[in-house]
């Protein structure tokens, strides 16, 4: 059974997020909640959906990890880069350690900064 | 340089406010992301994979000092303090928030620039000679009518939702450093057998899934007729492009379903058809325009100061010399490339701190005048040669003062799967890994251009490189594909592949294995492309994969 976390970029700062728990989007994927059953990624969908309705995230969609105890790596390339940064720039993205960019949450009605 | 008028800086600013007002509209939730999507895109805002990406529009590659520095002002204050030049001339800013972007529009306007048509199904930034006004043999400096073209194309009511998006670029040299023939439409002025000045018209050229080399659609046009006929071409193309397949929509493709006959006969009609631009009219406002592009008051001198002696004292002085200018038509002056290709370096990127100094070098050495090249790298175009010494050591103090120009190093790479949400591959580390490959014995292998795109849109010109890579996904894997024997000059030729494609790991090493072969089997001054043309892929592929 494959595992999957739901990404998505923010829409008005259009850095790359992950829906964490308690509807909160976080820029670290391995806090990002995990889907293996069918009914789960169902709501992961629509959890996407509704907070891409309600102007808080753009282009939301399920992205296949391997999933570790503590880690949550996606399986391609492209989206281990969405997780870190540029290969060619390390001082860049995530993986610099230095950007750590606001979290949102959508409650069902509000946006809210966390 | 051309300055805008009332109407010019209005529309801009009109433009800017517009679009703020889209940008509140979307953050509020009143447009949808499909309804915003065009409206972003044709203000040069993507959505690539780490961030928004603004792709600022450099009309023609040409900016003044004040402009570059306005450039690094906006990276310092709105993203990472770095900005990438691009094969179209323009520059991009990969971390932006869409909030900020109306505020960088102001910005830009205030420096009369702005990111319009940078993207979209509308006619592009028209790209030119970065050469143009300062080298030998032009009919004239393109740049006017580059200008005339801008403001004609910018905002047309009839082109603005194209079946495709649509490039012009335009020359007017007999060397081609415009890549005209891998354009939707290229312009080369010339005269006719009169002594006329006019221009002939090229179409249907093209790199992307379906490379072409354009075709002539007329031989000779005076620059009168020159808007009217574009209108008509566009016309014909906007009717008869295919809109329901964006893989066949551009025009290349219109040109191979009707032939060339039929698309010269379609577009003859619909021209005789025009009446609504007067000749009379685009003559006189190229006139106007021309003024903007007087050349500057440089004056022809023998006195090259000290740098015969520099050169003797300061080899790499005298190598960045060699292979990083180029004679002025001004006696006394030279035309300067700047490489942004440091040896295992980002091709195309420069800090803040590079361009604020590219723009006090201008300022102090050019006549405050920079040239963006669709090769990425950054030309000063009218260097007095007692200046060269002074204007070397400068930056080569701050890491622009790599020797490479037309070298295997200076290699075109589009940003690749690093940054753009299309990607297949990585392309930038492909070019640092063969840049710091080949770097000791680059000089000795002469003129080597080495082009690798990340996808197949072919944003990295691989088509057209002597060696081409194209990198793609295979089972998950990036994976690297070569074309050898392309080229972008007046002598074009698309790449031919050679084979089986390489990891990752083997890419670099196999075109250090091509390089091989064509030393061991070069004669006398020949290039690389001129052996390959010689001799064909044989000795290439036995070389490569009797050892792969």
């Amino acid at each position: 059974m494959t595992t999957h976390i739901l990404t998505a970029n923010h829409l008005a700062e259009g850095h790359v997020v992950f829906l964490g728990e308690n509807g909160i989007w976080v820029s670290n994927a391995n806090h990002a909640v995990r889907a293996s059953s069918p009914e789960d990624k169902t709501r992961l969908d629509q959890s996407g959906s509704a907070a891409k309705a309600a102007s808080l995230v753009i282009e939301p969609y399920l992205v296949e990890v391997e999933a570790n105890e503590n880690t949550n790596i996606p399986i391609k390339t492209r989206e281990r880069m969405r997780t870190l940064g540029p290969t060619v720039r390390l001082d860049l993205g995530y993986q610099s350690g230095t950007w750590k960019p606001d979290t949102y949450a959508y409650t069902g009605e509000e946006i809210v900064q966390i | 340089m051309y300055r805008y008028d009332n109407f010019d800086a209005r529309f801009v600013s009109e433009r800017t406010n517009q679009f703020r007002d889209q940008i509140a509209r979307r953050l509020k939730g009143e447009l949808s992301e499909e309804q915003f999507r065009p409206l972003r895109l044709m203000n040069g805002v993507y959505l690539q994979l780490h961030a928004y990406m603004l792709r600022i529009a450099i009309p023609y590659g040409t900016l003044s000092g004040a402009q570059m520095h306005k450039l690094a002002d906006i990276a310092d204050r709105f993203d990472r303090s770095y900005g990438h030049f691009t094969t179209r001339q323009n520059i991009q800013l990969n971390w932006m928030g869409l909030s900020n972007i109306p505020d960088i529009l102001e910005e830009l306007a205030s420096v009369e620039m702005h990111a319009i048509q940078t993207s979209g199904n509308c006619i592009r930034n028209v790209t030119t000679d970065p050469y143009a006004g300062a080298i030998a043999g032009e009919a004239e400096d393109p740049r006017a009518v580059a200008e005339l073209i801008r403001q004609w194309s910018s905002l047309h009511p009839e082109f603005s939702f194209l079946p495709r998006k649509f490039k012009v670029a335009i020359t007017a040299s007999e060397g081609d450093r415009a890549a005209i023939k891998v354009h939707d439409v290229g312009l080369q002025l010339c005269e006719n057998d009169a002594g006329e000045a006019g221009v002939r018209v090229w179409v249907g050229g093209g790199l992307g899934r379906t490379p072409l080399i354009a075709s002539v659609i007329r031989d000779w046009l005076p620059l009168g007729d020159l808007l009217g006929y574009l209108e008509a071409l566009m016309r014909v193309y906007n009717r008869h492009g295919r809109r329901d397949n964006k893989y066949k929509a551009r025009i290349k493709i219109l040109l191979q379903a009707l032939g060339l006959e039929e698309l010269t006969r379609q577009v003859d009609a619909e021209f005789a058809k025009i009446d609504h631009i007067d000749p009379d009219n685009v003559r006189s406002e190229l006139d106007r325009i021309r003024a903007f592009f007087a050349p500057p008051p440089l004056e022809e001198s023998a006195d090259e100061g000290t740098l015969q002696s520099d050169l003797a004292e300061n080899q790499a002085f005298a190598r960045w010399i060699q292979n990083n200018s180029v004679d002025h038509k001004v006696p006394g002056h030279t035309i300067v490339t700047i490489s942004l290709k440091p040896i295992g370096g980002i091709p195309g990127d420069a800090t803040s701190d590079q361009m604020h100094l590219i723009a006090n070098l201008a300022t102090l050495y050019s006549h405050d005048e920079i040239r963006t090249t669709h090769e990425q790298n950054i030309v000063l175009p009218h260097v007095r040669k007692a200046d060269l010494h002074h204007l070397y050591k400068a930056l080569a103090d701050a890491g622009l003062g790599t020797a490479n120009a037309g070298l295997a190093s200076d290699i075109i790479a589009c940003p690749g799967l690093d940054y753009c949400s299309l990607a297949t591959a990585r392309s930038i580390p492909v070019a640092q890994n063969i840049s710091k490959r080949l770097e000791a014995r680059e000089n000795d292998v002469g003129p080597l251009k080495i082009k690798i795109s990340g996808c197949i849109n072919a944003c990295g010109h691989h088509h057209v490189g002597h060696i081409g890579i194209l990198g793609l996904d295979k089972a998950g894997k990036e994976y690297y594909q070569i074309t050898l024997g392309g080229s972008g000059d007046e002598n074009a030729s698309i790449g031919e592949i050679l084979g089986p494609g390489f990891s990752y790991d083997k890419i670099d090493g196999a075109v250090e294995t091509l390089v091989d072969t064509y030393q061991s089997i070069r004669t006398g001054d020949e290039r690389f492309l001129d052996t390959y043309r010689r001799v064909g892929a044989d000795p290439f592929k036995e070389a490569l994969y009797a050892t792969a």
